[in-house]
């Protein structure tokens, strides 16, 4: 109990000091840094982070297979071919493709995750079906973003690049009075699902003998997790690797129940994202790094040494 | 009472169980025998309510197992499996405090309530230990306390002492015949018809059930008691077998195929 409480501690500091990291430029200037770009971003990292934690956690869970992520449904695949779209359909600068391009990741991602749970919520339908038909869709999602690539100018392939590194940079809150509550919404709708998804730690069908409702417990996570990670996704790009890895760090950590690993994956999720972004801020002088390229640079490692370190025990 | 109607099972083309009706009065010792493919365990996944009877029905006091609620159909059935597979390892007491998970209650109450069940089951040491540090014969133990944590009327075991040691075998029938004998109604499936012949006092052997089931049909269906029960079971595995009494116990020895 006393390590869970320092963990979620050091996540606490992390994300309190973190809008305070990076250059402050002109004294004057300070206020408007810290409260237009460093807070939002910060309050924008918190969410996306700790949904795409706490869905990696659950859709492990679901799918009975650790190598499950927020992904593994083709959200994001759908994601970014919506982006692309919109990057082709408004070539101009301007108020559309600002607003364009997140709106059509977002309905990518929701056409994709849509099908996805209306699939699994029916009766005889294995898991692994529903994980082969994600990697399908991703699969095809992938040739149709290549296909628009092909016939798109540079310009247009250079932002969608560029989108797909994910990025937590803004000015100002309009982002995040969206993403917020959605993402709320949706780890609440997961968090709801805990102790229906402890009982399938044996398997489906034993959890369906102790009285689980298998099908309504597909339909709510496989919904509220495509929800959180399309808005995530849409509005920030595809962030890698911390659905899949924050999960396993926290099962290292602590072997413990599925009660304590959810929410502590999200928090872990949310203080390991507003660290990496923090990082990325100030690693290079004058020039962000992407964000996504920090969190697989130190999750990757992080997880092989840790997987090593307890094999050798 | 638990009502099996002309159940019938087909999985793509494969016909896995055709017209097979009888009835489980409650309280009974109710065991299927039968050679391996045979149906058996597609039978107790019929009447759990996992798989779906493409015809006839499970009724249980006369309402469809597929119409029930979830936690009603965990009140009423609960299943054992051979040995339970779990995709992360977690300690003990999580995983009985699991199993209740049919009752409307707190956390801490589920956790309560499975420490009193460890403990009452002797295995309250287990309690913080992990699922994949068990031993064969503490896995099955735990599984069973988990059975007994959700408390269903009926108790569907497929083979529940496949890979154990011969002394844990036994130590497992006692406990399943203890349950029995305190009311619960059990549904055994298994190869093993001496363990049963050892586990059950003698002149309880006439409330004992034998459904034998062959290619998803039935074969027969007569008491344990029943003279004719050594025959019976012997052409259902088309082996020569004999009746001996070894250590005050019956016991039914198999020959070579003629």
């Amino acid at each position: 109990m006393k390590r869970i409480w320092a963990v979620i501690i050091i996540c606490i500091v992390i994300v309190a000091l973190a809008p305070w990291i990076g250059s402050t430029a002109r004294i004057d200037l300070t206020n408007f840094i810290f409260w237009q770009l460093r807070a939002p971003r910060v309050l924008t990292g918190i969410a996306a982070g700790a949904t795409l934690g706490l869905t990696g956690a659950a859709f492990q869970a679901l799918f009975g297979n650790p190598l499950a992520t927020p992904s593994t449904t083709g959200t994001t695949a759908g994601a970014s071919l919506g982006a692309l779209s919109a990057l082709l359909l408004f070539p101009n600068e301007g108020w559309f493709r600002d607003a364009g391009v997140p709106f059509f990741a977002f309905v990518g991602a929701m056409a994709v995750s849509i099908p996805i749970t209306w699939m699994a919520s029916k009766r005889n339908i294995r898991m692994e079906d529903i994980l082969l038909a994600g990697i399908a869709l991703t699969l095809a999602s992938g040739a149709l973003t290549t296909g628009l690539q092909f016939q798109a100018d540079i310009a247009a392939t250079y932002r969608a690049v560029q989108w797909s590194l994910g990025s937590l940079a803004q000015v100002g809150y309009d982002v995040t009075v969206l993403l917020v509550p959605l993402c709320a919404l949706s780890c609440v709708g997961i968090l709801w699902q805990t102790r229906a998804l402890e009982t399938m730690i044996a398997g489906e069908e034993h959890a369906f003998t102790q009285g689980v409702n298998i099908q309504r417990v597909r339909t709510a996570v496989l919904f509220f997790g495509g929800l959180g990670v399309a808005v995530t996704v849409a509005w920030c790009g595809p962030i890698a690797f911390i659905g899949l890895v924050v999960p396993h760090i926290v099962r290292m950590m602590f072997n413990s129940t599925r009660r304590i690993l959810f929410p502590l994956s999200g928090v872990v999720g949310a203080a390991f994202l507003v660290l990496c972004d923090a990082i990325a801020r100030v690693i290079f002088r004058g020039q962000e790094l992407p964000v996504g390229v920090l969190t697989a640079l130190i999750g990757a490692p992080m997880l092989i040494f840790l997987v090593f370190n307890r094999s050798r025990r | 009472m638990l009502h099996i109607d002309r159940l019938q099972l087909t999985l793509g083309r494969t016909v896995i169980l055709q017209d097979l009706s009888f009835q489980v009065p409650e309280g009974s010792l109710f065991v299927i025998i039968g050679p391996n493919g045979s149906g058996k365990s597609s039978l107790l996944r019929c009447i759990s309510g996992w798989n779906q009877p493409t015809d006839g029905s499970v009724l249980l006091e006369s309402r469809s197992v597929q119409l029930l609620s979830a936690k009603e159909r965990a009140a009423c059935l609960s299943f054992l499996p051979q040995r339970p597979h779990l995709s992360e390892s977690i300690p003990i007491l999580t995983l009985v405090a699991a199993a209740r998970y049919r009752f409307s209650e707190t956390h801490a109450k589920s956790r309560e309530a499975a420490l009193e069940f460890l403990q009452k089951g002797n295995i309250g040491h287990l309690q913080n230990r992990n699922w994949h540090t068990l031993s064969g014969g503490e896995a099955q133990r735990v599984a069973l306390t988990c059975m007994r944590a959700q408390d269903s009327k009926i108790w569907l075991l497929d083979e529940p002492a496949n890979h154990l040691d011969p002394a844990v075998q036994r130590e497992m029938y006692r406990d399943i015949i203890t349950e029995w004998k305190r009311g619960r109604t059990l549904i055994v499936v298994t190869h093993n018809i001496n363990l049963i012949l050892g586990a059950v006092p003698t002149d309880l052997y006439s409330k004992v059930h034998i459904l034998g089931l062959m290619s998803g049909k039935k074969a027969f269906s007569l008491c344990l008691s029943d003279p004719e029960i050594t025959d019976q079971i012997g052409s259902l595995y088309q082996l020569p077998v004999q009746r001996v009494s070894v250590f005050d116990r019956d016991h039914l020895i198999f020959g070579d195929p003629s």
